[in-house]
């Protein structure tokens, strides 16, 4: 498949309207400091009710907004993490620049088409420490660390968005743009968790697959095991070893095994385990 | 195309509709959560044809203005991708053409889009539909024992696949089969991430942009049909 634009596999109609919608962000630039910073979210507010032809209903901007705040938190991780100093090999840079510039795109893209409904950028604590930066992780003092949370902020992310699909079915536009989202956060995960595996000398072997092998979790991202758990309920929100589809339990079909069966099918996570999980890296 | 195993007594009856055009499909297990699906004509219903010219290669048609169409769609592309893998695993060139890495990772993609076959091979009668035909692959233009040509193959078919799966989307109107086709299509964007890397490590290719695409099935179809001996015909959709 041929290398796309960062906007490459959108409805050709919201490109033309976020490219409208640029276009009055890059004038507000030309307005000089004196511009009220007050009279900006309503003019975006204008744009985004133009963008859609409507205005957005509560949830569908509940979802994309608890969006927004995951791809904030994931641009401004891979930012750092670039930026910092002899963290990241020359080898994995390109991995890590490309994951950032997704993540950033994401973000954009989420803080554009909310316009004046988006929430602020919450000020996160990469320590795990709920702000007070004493939590117990160090990525970008430690490489190796870094890619924990790298694997733990991306799989999170996959079963957020796809948490929250169901909750789009009414907006075909904002569904589909959620799904080619969430479908390269997968992407950044599989990535992640190989390299992993390649560091710790078992590549292409669970726990460290590109897919989630019952939700195994290697002993130095055992932080991560609420990741890969049941949500609430748990009935609709399984853990990722579940092995039972729509009632359907795969295990001994063609010779599945269970570790095929809870590969072969991701699970979404309600809302508020995400933001559980997710809560001691936003401070506010 | 392997021996379809008949279902074992008890664990799919709450799947397999009794009669008539009701259906269960199971969330979960629990009885509460039962979804029954009545009068589902209008969502779930209506069956794809399957018109059998009598020449061999068939004429399949899906129609997604019923739920059943698309899930049928998925069920092709799943065939599809389940029957390569286990053209490749299967070939006797297997363990000489890739590193024990690699036949690991080919392994478990067969297994999963096996998975994912066999689940919309049951589901879909499940939820009151008839399932297309058993499409018949054609793998002549891939070489098996070059690697190159494989995992280009293999590209090719879960990036396909994941624009697939995202361009359906918005054709469905049952929020749980949207949730059920959300389970698989990111799996099959693990996959692409895991080909692409084994064919560009250390780059960026694993994901060729921010944003991926979401295909109508006639683009998705046109990729497809040199891969596939049976026509593909989609209805009510672009």
């Amino acid at each position: 498949m041929e290398d796309r634009t960062t906007l490459g596999g959108l409805d050709p109609e919201l490109i033309d309207q976020l490219a409208t919608r640029r276009q009055a962000l890059r004038g507000i630039g030309r307005w000089g400091a004196g511009l009220a910073l007050a009279s900006v979210p309503l003019a975006l507010a204008a744009t985004a009710k133009d963008a859609f032809g409507q205005t957005l209903p509560q949830q569908i901007v509940d979802v994309l907004n608890f969006a927004l705040v995951l791809e904030e938190l994931e641009a401004e991780f891979y930012t750092l993490g670039v930026n910092a100093n002899g963290l990241i090999p020359a080898a994995d840079r390109a991995i890590f620049t490309t994951l950032r510039d997704h993540e950033v795109a994401h973000r954009n893209f989420l803080r554009n088409a909310l316009g004046g409904a988006a929430v602020a950028k919450p000020t996160f604590d990469f320590t795990g420490g709920n702000g007070n930066n004493n939590g117990p992780f160090n990525p970008f003092g430690n490489y190796a660390q870094f890619l924990v949370l790298s694997q733990g902020f991306e799989d999170l992310g996959v079963r957020a968005y796809k948490g929250q699909a169901g909750n789009l079915i009414s907006n075909d536009t904002v569904l589909t743009a959620a799904l080619t989202i969430h479908s390269v956060e997968a992407r950044h995960a599989s990535e992640v968790r190989r390299l992993r595996g390649e560091k710790a000398g078992q590549k292409e072997q669970a726990p460290y697959k590109g897919w989630i092998t019952q939700a195994q979790v290697d002993a130095a991202a055992q932080a991560l095991a609420p990741i890969y758990g049941a949500g609430n309920p748990a009935a609709t929100f399984p853990s990722e070893a579940n092995t039972t589809q729509a009632g359907l339990n795969l295990v001994g079909i063609e010779g599945l095994t269970a570790a095929m069966a809870s590969e072969a099918f991701d699970e979404p996570l309600d809302r508020q385990t995400v933001l559980n999980i997710a809560g001691p890296f936003i401070a506010g | 195309m392997s021996e379809r195993n008949e279902a074992e007594g008890g664990i799919l009856d709450g799947l397999r509709r009794p009669t008539g055009r009701r259906g269960f499909l199971k969330i979960g297990g629990a009885a509460a959560a039962v979804l029954a699906i009545t009068a589902c004509d209008d969502v779930f219903g209506g069956d794809d044809d399957d018109d059998d010219d009598g020449g061999g290669s068939g004429n399949v048609i899906l129609d997604f203005s019923t739920d059943v169409g698309v899930l049928n769609y998925a069920y092709a592309l799943e065939q599809l991708e389940a029957a390569f893998y286990t053209a490749v695993v299967g070939s006797a060139t297997f363990a000489a053409t890739f590193s024990a890495d690699e036949q690991r990772v080919l392994r478990d993609l067969r297994d999963h889009e096996v998975a994912h076959r066999e689940f919309f091979e049951r589901a879909i009668p499940a939820v009151g539909g008839t399932l297309i035909a058993n499409l018949t692959p054609d793998f002549s233009s891939v070489t098996l024992s070059n690697r190159q040509q494989v995992l280009q193959t293999a590209r090719t078919f879960e990036d396909l696949g994941v624009g697939a799966y995202n361009g359906a989307a918005k054709y469905l109107q049952d929020a749980t089969l949207l949730t059920l086709a959300g389970k698989i299509v990111s799996v099959e964007a693990r996959h692409a991430a895991a080909i692409r890397d084994l064919l560009s490590p250390k780059t960026g290719q694993f994901a060729p942009a921010a944003f991926d695409p979401a295909l109508e099935p006639s683009q998705v179809l046109v990729q497809a049909v040199s891969f596939i001996e049976e026509s593909i015909t989609v209805r009510n959709a672009s």
